[in-house]
């Protein structure tokens, strides 16, 4: 079973359309709001260089923004 | 062959693909999301029957009328659209490879967001600047941001920032033009620096934005220049003073740059149907039947030239679209 945080805002479509897609799969995941915590805002921009949202981790490999092909090949 | 395919899924495209179910058809909706631009409004106020809804929430709620048609729907992006063989129907080509036919066509493509096309806004795109305050506002929290656009995205944008206690530069090129009860609701507020009459000349950081660089409109004809800054020496934020408007350039620290300077109409995919009206926006002409001139094309929605970029004129559009679809296939014996 893949290890997997999706780094969030709590207004941000695109987060919510990575939540649904790993929850139709059936895949359990950590959910980080960045928006309420700004050291985790600090631990996304170490990890990806960048400052959007919405970011997923899976086993350590990032993916930015909302990229089903990405996601796809990462959870095979 | 589908009989009805429609491109896009948001407000017109779903309302289009309601409609044609609703008309016997077996229409395809394709799409690479639902809801389109309207999932990046926070607040809907103006849409009838809903005092006030998420935008996310609305088109969700459209999601749920599509699904109750049973409307076959495929998630992907379509890249082109060419006639299809002796000139019948049309073929659309999806970026998952697929093909897709069809004897009509409705696009409903709507728009997306317009680059403001300065130095340093590739380079830092995600590294502090963003196109949607929606989302990535609330990485700002507290921090000081610059909104490029005086239009209702970019003074509500403005808005949710003030809201999040960011400091907040709104910039624009002309007067502050969005409705009167947005700009009411910021109007004022002492963490708000509006520079109107001035454009932006760059974008400035290193790794991250670290500042941008703006100027007034100078030579720009009698527009009436006014600005609130500090750079007027005359630090008192949340008010307005006339006549400050030359080419002097304005060095602001920004830790975020929001650049709602309006949209383009996602109008390329149609660029190999020859004779597609477009007008100089680029936006399809349509006649009040939503029909393109190209037999059995129609479009509807913020994509075509049609007064008014609302949720519930896009909505009304993507009805009429699916009921003329509706009658020329009708009409040529579908």
């Amino acid at each position: 079973m893949s290890e997997i945080k999706v780094y969030t805002t709590a207004s941000c479509p695109w987060c919510t359309k990575i939540k649904n897609y790993l929850t139709e799969k059936g895949l359990d995941y950590q959910e980080i709001d960045v928006g309420e915590d700004s050291d985790s805002v600090e631990e996304m921009i170490a990890l990806t260089g960048q400052r959007n949202v919405p970011v997923t981790v899976i086993d350590g490999e990032v993916i930015v923004g909302f990229d089903r092909k990405a996601l796809e090949e990462q959870l095979k | 062959m589908y009989d009805l395919i429609i491109i896009g899924a948001g407000p017109a495209g779903m309302t289009a693909g309601v409609y044609g179910a609703r008309k016997g058809l077996t229409p395809l909706v394709i799409s690479e999301d639902i809801g389109g631009q309207a999932n990046w409004t926070k607040n809907v106020e103006n849409y009838m029957g809903f005092t006030d809804i998420g935008g996310s929430e609305l088109m969700n709620r459209f999601k749920e009328h599509m699904d109750a048609q049973r409307l076959i729907y495929e998630e992907c992006r379509a890249r082109e659209v060419r006639r299809g063989q002796s000139g019948i129907g049309f073929i659309v080509q999806c970026d998952n490879g697929k093909e897709y036919q069809s004897r009509a066509l409705i696009v409903a493509t709507g728009k997306r967001p317009r680059m403001l096309n300065v130095p340093g806004e590739a380079e830092f795109r995600g590294k502090g600047v963003s196109y949607c305050a929606t989302c990535d506002g609330p990485l700002f929290r507290n921090s000081s941001t610059a909104v490029i656009g005086g239009g209702n995205s970019g003074v509500q944008a403005a808005y949710d920032l003030l809201r999040l206690g960011a400091d907040v530069h709104l910039i624009t090129n002309e007067n502050i033009t969005a409705d009167q009860a947005l700009v009411e609701k910021i109007s004022g507020h002492p963490k708000l620096h509006i520079y109107e009459w001035h454009q932006v000349r760059r974008i400035n950081g290193h790794k991250m934005v670290e500042g941008i660089t703006i100027s007034g409109m100078a030579g720009d004809g009698d527009a009436a220049g006014k600005v609130i800054s500090e750079a007027t020496g005359d630090a008192t934020a949340g008010t307005t003073w006339d006549a400050f408007r030359d080419a002097t350039e304005i060095n602001l620290p920004v830790e975020g740059v929001f650049i709602e300077v309006g949209l383009e109409p996602n109008s390329q995919i149609l660029k190999r149907i020859a004779q597609l009206d477009l007008n100089e926006d680029r936006e399809i002409k349509v006649d009040c039947q939503c029909r393109t001139g190209i037999d059995g094309l129609f479009a509807a929605g913020d994509v075509t030239d049609v007064f008014g970029k609302q949720i519930i004129i896009a909505a009304g559009e993507g009805a009429k679209a699916a009921l003329a679809a509706s009658e020329y296939l009708s009409y040529n014996g579908v």
